[in-house]
């Protein structure tokens, strides 16, 4: 578990390391897609952990049931966040701030499992593990959004 | 506190609240749907746009439901288990990244019917979601499927 967690940090990570390392080692091209990657990543990973949410929530064998809407409203802010300026009903917003809105979506999810920890709804290992996990990626994603900021533009 | 017991509160509470949440989700596609056929000129494009994506995080979140699931079994989850909760993840990725609209929607549409089919499997061994949950799952999905299968319809004209 720990080992597909850290693979799901690969992207987070290398997309940090990629920002900030250019243009020296890397093209300002590249930079610009990585912007783009990561944001969608982000949303992508918040989505998914909006349903592991849930998922803890539906699962047999456990004791108390709980209302997962919370996680479904972050969710869709995650959504509106990573949603591609040519798309319908898109927010006309800054890169940075998109990036900054994604890692608020990230820890605020990881809140809401740590908060299902301590009414022992999830497994204390479980939190252990989110709580890493979610500081690196939010970390890697306020990154990116600083490098952006102090470029001037992405 | 035995199982009867344990699945009491999720029978009586949650199915009313999730089956609201669950066909507010439905809505999105829905109406993009609508929308890339009754107005194909000035907003088909970007609603494809919004309705892919949506197609993509609706899989993901799919996916994250499976492995919130397995993290919940008892003895803690199998590495099957919760590669079971990391493929729709992965097909999710190219439904984001890819420009093919074509292959974009094949994904979401061969994804989903494939992801509520393992879904139900699994709730019949024991080891899904409740029976009620897959109750409100399967409605939803067939009306999301004819929400995505219009659209690409759309597109192939």
């Amino acid at each position: 578990m720990t080992a597909l967690g850290a693979a799901g940090l690969l992207p987070f990570v290398f997309s940090a390391g990629a920002m900030w390392f250019t243009p020296s080692a890397v093209a300002l091209e590249v930079a610009q897609s990585v912007v783009i990657f990561v944001s969608v990543y982000g949303a992508v990973i918040a989505a998914y952990l909006a349903g592991a949410n849930a998922g803890a929530r539906l699962a047999p064998h456990r004791e108390q049931a709980g209302w997962f809407t919370p996680g479904q409203l972050l969710l869709l802010i995650a959504f509106f966040a990573a949603l591609p300026i040519k798309a319908i009903f898109s927010i006309p917003l800054v890169a940075e701030l998109r990036l900054a809105i994604i890692a608020f979506v990230l820890i605020m999810l990881c809140v809401l499992d740590l908060r299902a920890i301590r009414k022992n709804t999830l497994p204390q290992w479980y939190g252990t593990l989110r709580l890493g996990l979610t500081m690196i990626a939010s970390t890697c994603l306020l990154l990116v959004s600083l490098r952006i900021i102090l470029w001037g533009s992405p | 506190m035995n199982d009867t017991t344990s699945n009491t509160m999720p029978q009586q509470g949650l199915p009313q609240s999730a089956a609201v949440l669950a066909y507010a989700a439905a809505l999105p596609p829905i109406i993009a749907a609508l929308l890339i056929w009754l107005r194909p000129a000035e907003l088909g494009a970007q609603t494809t746009q919004l309705m892919l994506i949506y197609g993509g995080a609706l899989i993901a979140f799919f996916g994250g439901v499976r492995w919130g699931i397995a993290v919940m079994r008892p003895g803690g989850p199998t590495f099957a288990s919760l590669t079971g909760g990391i493929i729709p993840l992965v097909m999710s990725f190219p439904i984001f990244l890819l420009e093919d609209n074509f292959t974009r929607f094949l994904i979401i549409i061969i994804a989903l019917p494939l992801l509520l089919w393992d879904d139900l499997r699994a709730t019949r061994r024991g080891s899904g979601a409740p029976d009620w949950y897959l109750g409100v799952r399967a409605p939803l999905t067939i009306l999301m499927m004819v929400s995505f299968l219009a659209a690409f319809a759309h597109l192939l004209t």
